[in-house]
């Protein structure tokens, strides 16, 4: 190793921020992840990095990964931040705090411009107007400014490296909800399927559990689904609640206002019935919905609001995609969804089973007979690994291994079992795994435990259950004879850091193999989607699908890119449901539910001490790998009630 | 905080039955003899400006209501003025056309509106100038209140047809009259800029849940004003650029997990920023509505494992 060359000094959300000695050979990135530990939150990853202080300049990912070749000053901000805002704030800094005489005189003028654009951009009158009235300054001053001036830095960086944000910005929408105004409030504009979460946790205060049902399912047709199934929710990234504490647990108590309301209603069915969720006014217009998954069903919801009538044509023999084929029994309540899925099909949702498009029915013949066609197909097709022996009987895809204990078909007759994959998908096949019975089962990735995608909550859970990891590994070669037995695996070394702080891609060590018996492999190193029957209706991007929306073919959900949870697939669903109304209309209709008017306030005590969040109460670890029951029981009617007190934000319009 | 707004209403309902029934008309003008007049103060600078004289006792009785503005702010929106407290017992009866009307006046509404007030005084000033007469005070909502709620107010039925007029304002939005219009409450804004009692934002127990911007009648918005307001002032922008965090205001975050340096920013730039000190009617709505102030002491369960509360 060479001699400390540079000093850098790193600031911001990091674990030990301060001055470090770079080598010779070291990145930005290096410092910023080995010397300063990463990012404080694991849960937010690295966004942008500012090198030079306030009059420095925001630095693209070749910056990052390059050697570094100065002492600097560097600012970090991880994606809990919102670039417009910080750009706003350093450009008053420099208005503000620096010296008169710094900059020349058309500099100064135009910051003092740009400072009072940025702060409208942040509000709803900026709009399209201001990001274009900052753009043409940027570029009037740069042509016009002879000195070099760097006062303009951050902005004129920020608005080449970070143009989508700023472009969020002037359609309304903050993305990482900081900019108050733009939005109802930090959750449920982070929330992918933007339910209003104040609004429906001020409803279950006041004791009006239908209601807030109603009114989460007003953006989420699978809102008690999401109940269960939402992990690492983005909305409790942004909890106004962290202040104090920890983020409300508002997933929990979604699934808790679903049980009160069934209680109250008598039946869970007669809950999800509200007049105001009904067909809208019908316009004639019909639609064609490949594949009935999250996003399918999210889309047909919205379609029949809108009053156009929509058609599921689904392969297998009952709805809900990969929600119900995907997804363990253990995590989510099957009658849940089915009852969700009904009161979709109450609002004129047509669906047709067993008829897989390509096979069954031309996707020609759909554009003929529909006035549009949705693809959303989903991804159910298990990526392949594509090393010696991966044929063998007894190495089988996550997907069809998950579908197939879903539908009771899998059957224990393996002792040992190995998952590959680190994802949420492989620990919800070895959690299945462990369920049916198989005593050892283990976990392969080539992460470290740290570092593996999972949430964190599901790999504690599987480690309580017995589920050993093996990390930084990857298989080599699967042998046998008849069946799989051995896998050939070797270690892995961590790669160089990525700009978001992954050590990618890992190295083999090749030289170190290692043996290990096993009679059943499950490969869940992610899907793509099967596109064999619409191969030419669609152009292709990569795996996915893409749109063509001007003659009348949308995509939506896992088919069109990586979507990976319910709550983004109904997004994406909701998102292609207007995007077809608007094709077929010609105009975009809004869809406003008569409910939000009436929220009112609750005005009793709330839980304002610093309290935490309640625990979820669970099956024992010893007796729930025995059996498919739910592993989370829901919260007592005491839990939740203290819980729901925990949520001190107005919904807006309500006071 | 809730004892502030009860104080606030029977203040409200005592100046109200004082001035508007009891002691018809003596806010505009009562002679208390020996030259000596009570009088309001915008009336005490239209009467000035008209007769283009300084009449002593007029302008000391018309100073007395600025000094207490400048004492305590302009509470006398919030606390005394009979024509406030009529469009404030008016807020709840129509809050459902409030809701329907929601978002359709949008220009209306603006906040920035504020402004006109300013020019509604100019305006009624110069009015006097020109007609050498108080002209304001004969349209005046305020006036008319004390003036006609009595017994004679039957007589004057024309003078009175301003008040429903300006309460339908109303409908769009919560007191409208003296946000955007009131030359009284623009004179005495003029005044409250520096009073010495001001409502603060207790920056570090606030949460940010909004509940005093959606309380504030005066579109002042607490919050989020008093955020943009630190994050303009130079000592704590310094403090935020130099720990690093340029956004740490904004962000959910523990005050004592923010730098110390930081922190001691704010908390002195907070001591002199006061919520709009021109604007607030020192009505404590605000702090009425937050729950980190009222009900941090109130004590709740906790709970086993399994979720059943435990024992205390």
């Amino acid at each position: 190793m060479s001699d400390a060359l540079w000093t850098i000094t790193v600031k911001g959300p990091l674990n030990k921020p301060g001055s470090y000695q770079a080598t010779a050979s070291d990145t930005l990135l290096d410092v910023i992840f080995r010397e300063a530990g990463g990012m404080k939150n694991d849960r937010l990853a690295l966004k942008a990095v500012l090198i030079g202080g306030s009059q420095g300049k925001f630095a693209a990912e070749a910056e990052l990964k390059a050697v570094v070749n100065a002492s600097n000053d560097v600012m970090v901000m991880d994606e809990g931040s919102c670039i417009v805002n910080i750009v706003s704030t350093l450009l008053t800094y420099n208005l503000m705090c620096l010296p008169r005489q710094t900059g020349c005189v058309i500099c100064r003028q135009a910051l003092a411009e740009a400072v009072e654009l940025l702060a409208k951009l942040r509000s709803p009158q900026g709009g399209i107007a201001s990001l274009s009235g900052l753009k043409s300054l940027v570029a009037e001053t740069g042509a016009k400014c002879r000195d070099g001036c760097r006062l303009l830095n951050p902005l004129t960086s920020a608005l080449m490296l970070y143009e989508q944000e700023f472009a969020s910005h002037a359609a309304g929408r903050c993305p990482a909800s900081i900019c108050g105004e733009l939005m109802l409030s930090p959750c449920s504009n982070s929330c992918p399927a933007n339910v209003d979460l104040p609004g429906t946790i001020a409803l279950m205060q006041m004791g009006k559990f239908q209601e807030a049902l109603t009114l989460g399912r007003q953006d989420n047709p699978l809102f008690l689904t999401c109940g269960y199934v939402c992990e690492d929710p983005p909305c409790q990234n942004n909890c106004k609640r962290l202040s104090f504490d920890e983020a409300v647990y508002s997933q929990s108590l979604h699934r808790y206002a679903g049980e009160k309301a069934a209680r109250q209603a008598g039946s869970l069915a007669k809950a999800l019935r509200h007049p105001s969720i009904a067909p809208g006014k019908p316009t004639g217009k019909k639609v064609a919905i490949i594949g009935g998954g999250p996003a399918g069903l999210s889309a047909a919801y919205f379609l029949a609001r809108l009053g156009h009538k929509a058609v599921i044509y689904e392969k297998a023999s009952n709805a809900g995609g990969m929600a119900a084929f995907g997804i363990p029994a253990y995590r989510m309540d099957r009658a849940v969804l089915a009852e969700e899925i009904a009161a979709i099909q109450s609002l004129g949702v047509e669906f047709i089973f067993g008829c897989e498009v390509g096979r069954d029915i031309a996707a020609d013949e759909l554009r003929r007979q529909y006035d549009a066609v949705l693809i959303a197909v989903g991804a159910s097709l298990s990526r392949k690994l594509g090393i010696p022996g991966e044929n063998l009987p007894g190495v089988a895809g996550a997907i069809e291994f998950l579908a197939a204990a879903a539908q009771g078909r899998a059957q224990a007759h393996s002792n040992r079992v190995l998952v590959i994959g680190g994802g949420n998908v492989a620990i919800d096949a070895a959690r299945t795994a462990r369920r049916l019975g198989v005593m050892s089962v283990r976990l392969m990735c080539v992460e470290d435990i740290f570092e593996m995608p999972a949430s964190r909550q599901e790999i504690v859970a599987a480690q309580h259950e017995g589920i050993d990891i093996i990390p930084l590994s990857a298989p080599l070669a699967f042998s046998g004879g008849e069946r799989v037995e051995k896998t050939i695996y070797a270690k892995v070394k961590p790669g160089p850091y990525d700009a978001v702080g992954r050590r990618w891609p890992p190295q083999l060590l090749t030289e170190q193999k290692v043996e290990t018996e096993c009679d059943l492999v499950i490969v869940a190193i992610g899907q793509m989607p099967d596109v064999s029957g619409l191969a030419k209706v669609a152009e292709r991007r990569g795996t996915f699908l893409e749109a063509d929306a001007r003659h009348g073919l949308f995509v939506a959900g896992d088919c069109c890119g990586p979507v990976n949870t319910v709550v983004k697939a109904v997004k994406s669903g909701k998102e292609a449901a207007f995007a077809i109304d608007q094709y077929l209309m010609g105009k975009s209709t809004p869809l406003t539910g008569e409910i939000r008017q009436h929220i009112g306030c609750f005005s009793g005590p709330l839980v304002c001490h610093t309290a935490p969040r309640v625990g979820m109460p669970e099956q024992d670890a010893k007796i729930r790998t025995r059996n498919f029951d739910l592993v989370e029981l829901g919260l007592t009617d005491e839990q939740a009630k203290y819980e729901m007190l925990r949520c001190i934000c107005a919904a807006k319009g309500a006071l | 905080m809730k004892n502030m707004v009860m104080a606030r209403t029977i203040s409200q309902i005592v100046f109200f039955l004082l001035l508007a029934v009891v002691l018809v008309g003596a806010f505009c003008s009562v002679s208390l003899g020996a030259g000596a007049y009570l009088t309001c103060s915008l009336g005490m600078l239209q009467l000035t400006v008209s007769s283009r004289e300084l009449i002593g006792g007029v302008i000391l009785s018309g100073l007395l209501l600025l000094v207490l503005t400048i004492a305590m702010g302009r509470v006398f929106c919030g606390w005394i003025c009979p024509f406030g407290a009529l469009l404030d017992w008016l807020q709840k009866p129509l809050a459902k056309l409030r809701a329907l009307t929601a978002g359709r006046f949008s220009w209306l509404t603006r906040a920035d509106n504020r402004g006109i007030k300013y020019g509604v005084l100019a305006g009624s000033l110069v009015a006097a100038g020109l007609v050498k007469y108080p002209a304001f005070c004969a349209v005046c909502p305020v006036g008319t209140v004390c003036r006609t709620a009595g017994l004679q107010g039957l007589n004057i039925g024309a003078e009175t047809a301003v008040l429903p007029l300006i309460a339908s304002m109303e409908t769009v939005q919560k007191r409208f009259w003296c946000k955007a219009l009131c030359p009284i409450g623009a004179l005495l804004g003029l005044a409250s800029r520096f009073s010495l009692f001001k409502i603060r934002l207790p920056w570090n127990n606030c949460a940010g849940c909004n509940r005093c911007e959606q309380a504030c009648s005066m579109d002042n918005s607490p919050r989020y004003a008093g955020i943009t307001a630190l994050k303009n002032n130079s000592t704590v922008l310094k403090a935020l650029i130099e720990s690093g965090m340029p956004d740490a205001l904004d962000r959910p975050a523990r005050p004592e997990a923010m730098p110390e340096a930081l922190r001691r920013a704010v908390d002195a730039a907070n001591k002199k920023l006061g919520v709009n000190p021109a604007e607030c009617t020192r009505c404590f709505a605000c702090a009425a509505a937050c729950p980190v102030l009222i009900n941090t002491r109130v004590k709740h369960p906790t709970f086993h494992q399994d979720g059943k509360q435990q024992a205390v």
